[in-house]
């Protein structure tokens, strides 16, 4: 009797998926669509970060026979994502330093709901470039941990970097946006 | 402005945790379909029953290559096949053996994503941007486009680039052309459109297969070579696939690795 796969833990899924279930690959895809998506779109333009995001998810779907489960999906997971950014940015696709007081072209902002004129919107407008305007590692570590719920070590596994390094590049990226967001 | 630095860290990890931008359903529908197209061009992987258990799974990853690359050239064609089999699929054999009708999603909303035409968003996704060794890579191909008008069309986005496309005998009147954001490559009969990451390949005989075919590839040169009723596609001179319009469906056989 098998388990209702939204009750299954992310390696089993991939197990399940490895043997022909894709109702688990959904299931998988389902938890982790948002976040992977978010975490480029953060950080590119909504038609870089759509491409990253598919590139992701063929690398997974490619990878499933490779993949040993162990724990870490989440942490394999992001860790393509990671590679995948890596990428991008060496290959020097669009994205140049953004300028967070300006109106950045092609770097979506939160999608606009029934509070779209509220300060909170407004605000976390302004945050989402203020975080795109960050140096990378601190940008990526703070997206995977605030946005992703990764944890230090996971960051650290994904990022390469050591948990102290992560930490420090938590405290400034915070320190930035306070002091930004404070002078506004 | 009088809170404190936490308070401050709380309200600003509220904000970006608040964060709820998801995927276009467009997006979400290729993904799956090729989630689906690889898990029915490949047999299950053996050993993984109902009863399986981290255990039997967890393992030392294998040396010699990144635990995150994938598993294999075959598989890698095998996956990316995915547009062309969802959107084609009753035209299309793959392989010696044909694989069998692609089974029913189980949930309900999965099918009708999956049963998108496709046609328009093919490369709503692979509009890749010229890359500097992709375009010196390309730079012969472009030279030898027998139809350089076509790259100055613009590519399809926004509502109208949702639009499934025409169909009928008045849609097959046009040659083919390639979306602006690729690359076109003709020979052997076919028109190449090539991005960083597919080829999406056109039969050019107005008797042959209307409907484009879609490949990913790997970056390199792309190279057509005739070997009777197949085209051998290359990529820096290895083999990867032997494509065949046969009765207006195309055949696609994919090289070993």
């Amino acid at each position: 009797m098998r388990e209702p796969v939204a009750a299954v833990d992310d390696d089993l899924l991939m197990a399940r998926y490895r043997a022909g279930d894709l109702a688990a690959f959904e299931c998988l895809y389902q938890r982790y669509r948002g976040l992977v998506y978010r975490f480029f779109l953060r950080q590119l333009p909504q038609a870089d970060a759509e491409e990253c995001h598919q590139e992701v998810w063929l690398k997974v779907i490619e990878g499933a026979d490779g993949f040993r489960a162990q724990g870490q999906f989440r942490a394999w997971l992001f860790t393509i994502a990671h590679h995948t950014l890596t990428d991008r940015h060496r290959r020097g696709m669009r994205h140049a330093a953004i300028d967070p007081d300006v109106e950045t072209d092609g770097l979506a902002d939160p999608a606009p709901g029934p509070e779209a004129d509220t300060e909170q919107a407004l605000t976390a407008a302004r945050l989402h470039r203020l975080v795109a305007a960050l140096p990378l590692a601190q940008r990526e570590a703070l997206l995977l941990k605030e946005s992703a719920g990764l944890s230090l070590a996971e960051i650290a596994a994904v990022t390469g970097a050591t948990e102290e390094g992560v930490k420090s590049r938590l405290r400034y990226a915070m320190q930035k946006l306070r002091d930004a967001l404070g002078r506004s | 402005m009088n809170k404190q630095p936490d308070q401050n860290d709380d309200d600003l990890r509220a904000l970006l945790g608040a964060d709820t931008a998801e995927p276009p359903d467009t997006l979400d529908a290729r993904i799956l379909a090729a989630a689906r197209a690889a898990r029915q061009m490949r047999p299950a992987a053996p050993g993984i029953t109902d009863t399986h258990t981290h255990g039997a799974e967890t393992g030392s990853h294998r040396r010699g290559r990144p635990w995150y690359l994938p598993a294999g050239l075959g598989a890698a064609a095998a996956v990316l096949l995915a547009v062309l089999v969802v959107d084609r699929a009753p035209e299309v054999s793959i392989g010696p053996g044909a694989s069998p009708p692609p089974p029913q999603l189980t949930r309900p909303e999965a099918p009708a994503a999956l049963a998108q035409d496709a046609q328009a968003e093919r490369f709503a996704l692979a509009r890749e941007r010229a890359m500097p060794d992709e375009a010196a890579a390309d730079s012969a191909l472009v030279a030898a486009d027998p139809a350089p008008a076509a790259r100055s069309a613009p590519a399809p986005r926004g509502p109208a680039a949702e639009a499934p496309a025409p169909r009928g005998p008045a849609a097959e009147a046009p040659a083919p052309t390639c979306p602006a954001s690729a690359t076109p490559q003709s020979g052997e009969g076919l028109l190449l459109c090539l991005t960083p990451l597919h080829v999406e390949i056109h039969d050019r005989s107005t008797s042959g297969c209307t409907q484009p075919l879609v490949l990913a590839r790997s970056a390199g040169n792309v190279s057509l070579a005739r070997d009777g009723p197949e085209v051998i596609i290359r990529v820096d001179g290895i083999e990867q696939w032997r494509v065949q319009c046969t009765a207006g469906a195309w055949a696609v056989r994919a090289a070993r690795p």
